[in-house]
């Protein structure tokens, strides 16, 4: 098995996704703002859009790679080990796992550029 | 329905997972490892540490076996050769020879095997015996100590009762999408729930592929009666028709003896055939007669359907290609193929196979989060009585202890049977059945005193008792193999270093859960005697309070891991 950036890009995109998801949800949010804190309506609209685009693209990198049936398990595997991670982050450090979703975007579109022009 | 749908979910969902709970969690944890069973398989033989990691090309390590096998048996009726792969580096060699003139034949028994390094031809040092991780990938689902068939009916009963859990347990949840991230801990019944929930919903895509696709590799047990009523009770007829046997049919000798035709451009053919993809496996007829046969059978990794392979027959004295089968299975066959290779995860990839395997360490969080759960709310009905210095009922007892003996009973297990592999004497008469002894005499302890002591002290023990086995591993390693931890990762080694880390992670693991059992168990308001009782009367009002005031202590408590 040789060596690709696509999974990696896969991971961080799910993370990125996971993470603009729960900070669209209430307690989440107040997790990081403050008790009370809620999303504004164009807040929550954007971070649900940005979290389910950030799904597609995970999902779109690891079909590219490994086709429609392997693509899909991984992907599957991929959205569990993410939200397992961000689950634990938000139990402990509630911060520190939502403001990873930046660098977590940042990584994901270098593995993808990395993906690409290695390919 | 008096109750309403959902309370009849709940209860339903309440008692199909725990009636099956223990059972579920040892299949589940030793399924788990059986992920690993080829990595597992060579930890439990140093003897074969020293070999070289670095991938030998096929086309060698064939080679190899052909020269072996024509010093070893020139005589045999047929060879077989397993080819390394990235997960097995041994080069797997078997003949079967000829049956004297006036017995009945009998291939099985006359079969003879032997084992090669691949890069020198060279037989391996003998290893000592030992099912590996064998033994984990069969208890899976035959259990042991019992006609396999009863322990693949009560595995499939088992894994019955799971699908109908996770069925009524999606309907149950009510807030799914809500509590998608929600892990709250430090707070008794509702961080166990907490614990449930994500471990479930995180990762439901693979619990309900893995209960259902592990009924379907077993459906011909399980569901017979198609068969036998259209083909009238001949099973066999049945077998031989949806997996037809792609052995090549044994011929007489000639009697002259002729040199075999270069691999190599048939290896070539082959790749140019399969996508690149390597044989896995060599099959040789006649080995030596000018009517030999050689045949060529796919290696399946890089797909995940595990029904039969492509093979490509050529004739071993002049190398022309005699015939060639691509894998036709019908629709049916095909789908049963796909569920069963994504059960048994038969394909390659490393990171698809970490994946799955996270998937399932995430099952056992589940099972054994449900079945504490259980405890932890019944005991509530028995606040009173506790706070008064009297006991839970049985039935609160006999789940505690079950509970002890499954969640820690079972990691103690495993780890006795790593343990039993390193400190029993190599030159043991029935070396293999001692080792596996240990898993349940480790089990059978852990069971035996979790039912008779079910307390908070029994979970602390044996939770640091499992924790201790578990991280030495790699201590033990380091004494009763070729090489430590350092020097395989310098050398390369990545399936030891792996098992070593991912042991270590485990063992670091459960000591963290002891470690809290323990540091909840000495807070103030929770301890002895009463320290059950005071717990309980507590979790009542402990989710009232806010946050962070209340030590809000568990009741009984347990570990999210195992393998």
């Amino acid at each position: 098995m040789s060596f690709s950036w696509a999974p990696i890009a896969g991971i961080f995109f799910a993370y990125a996704g996971f993470a603009a998801l729960a900070l669209a949800m209430d307690r989440h949010y107040a997790d990081a703002f403050g008790r009370g804190e809620s999303p504004s309506p164009g807040l929550r609209r954007g971070m649900q859009m940005a979290g389910s685009l950030g799904l597609v693209l995970s999902l779109a990198m690891l079909v590219a790679d490994a086709g429609w049936a392997f693509g899909i398990l991984y992907w599957l595997g991929v959205l569990t080990l993410a939200a397992l991670t961000l689950a634990l982050l938000l139990a402990y450090v509630p911060r520190l796992g939502l403001w990873a979703a930046a660098p977590s975007a940042g990584l994901a579109f270098l593995a993808s550029l990395l993906s690409w022009t290695l390919a | 329905m008096k109750d309403g749908f959902r309370q009849s979910m709940a209860w339903l969902h309440t008692w199909s997972g725990l009636l099956v709970g223990w059972i579920l969690f040892a299949v589940f944890a030793t399924g788990t490892a059986a992920y690993y069973r080829e990595e597992i398989s060579l930890w439990m033989k140093p003897e074969l540490h020293n070999l070289s990691p670095q991938a030998v090309p096929p086309l060698q390590a064939a080679q190899h076996g052909l020269t072996y096998l024509a010093k070893r048996a020139p005589q045999a009726v047929r060879w077989d050769m397993t080819l390394p792969d990235p997960r097995n580096g041994v080069l797997r060699v078997s003949w079967i020879d000829p049956t004297p003139p006036g017995e009945a034949p009998n291939p099985r028994r006359r079969r003879q095997s032997a084992t090669l390094d691949p890069a020198s031809g060279a037989l391996t040092a003998p290893a000592r015996e030992t099912r590996g991780g064998d033994f984990l990938y069969r208890f899976h689902f035959d259990l042991h100590y019992m006609p396999v068939v009863w322990g693949r009916w009560i595995v499939g009963f088992c894994a019955m009762f799971m699908l109908v859990a996770i069925v009524s347990g999606i309907i149950t949840h009510k807030r799914i999408f809500k509590d998608f991230f929600t892990f709250r801990p430090k707070k008794g019944q509702r961080s166990w729930l907490d614990a449930h929930n994500a471990s479930a919903v995180l990762a439901l895509p693979y619990h309900v592929m893995i209960t259902y696709t592990g009924l379907i590799t077993l459906m011909f047990l399980y569901m017979p009666w198609g068969t036998q009523a259209v083909y009238k009770g001949d099973t066999n007829a049945f077998f031989a028709e949806v997996f037809p046997s792609r052995q090549p049919a044994n011929t007489a000798r000639t009697g002259s003896t002729v040199p075999f035709a270069d691999l190599a451009p048939m290896l070539a053919q082959s790749a140019g055939r399969w996508d690149g993809d390597e044989p896995g496996r060599i099959t040789i007829t006649l080995p030596g007669d000018p009517t030999g046969t050689l045949m060529l059978t796919r290696d399946n990794g890089g797909r995940i359907s595990a029904t039969s392979s492509d093979t490509m027959t050529f004739s071993s004295t002049n190398g022309e290609l005699l015939s060639e089968t691509r894998d036709e299975a019908r629709p049916a066959v095909q789908t049963r193929g796909v569920m069963y290779g994504l059960h048994a995860a038969t394909f390659a990839q490393p990171l698809l196979r970490a994946l799955f395997f996270l998937s399932a360490l995430a099952g056992c969080v589940m099972v054994a989060s449900g079945v504490v759960l259980w405890a932890v709310k019944e005991r509530q009905k028995y606040a009173k009585v506790l706070a008064a210095g009297g006991r839970a009922g049985f039935g609160v007892r006999l789940v505690d202890g079950l509970n002890i003996g499954a969640i820690a009973g079972i990691p103690i297990a495993i780890a006795a049977y790593f343990w039993g592999n390193r400190m029993l004497p190599v030159p043991m008469p029935d070396r293999t059945a001692n080792e596996i002894m240990m898993f349940f005499i480790g089990w059978g302890v852990s069971l035996a005193a979790g039912l008779i002591w079910p307390t908070r002290r029994m979970w602390i023990w044996q939770m640091s008792l499992a924790a201790a086995m578990w991280m030495a591993l790699p201590v033990l390693n380091a004494f009763t193999s070729p090489a430590h931890l350092f020097a395989n990762a310098m050398a390369g080694r990545w399936a030891l270093v792996g098992f070593d880390l991912v042991v270590l992670a485990l063992g670091v693991g459960l000591a963290c859960i002891a470690w809290v059992l323990h540091r909840r168990a000495n807070k103030p308001g929770a301890r002895k005697p009463a320290a059950r009782s005071a717990a309980s009367a507590m979790s009542k009002t402990a989710h009232l309070q806010s946050p962070g005031h209340t030590p809000s202590p568990v009741i009984t408590s347990t570990t999210p891991e195992a393998t």
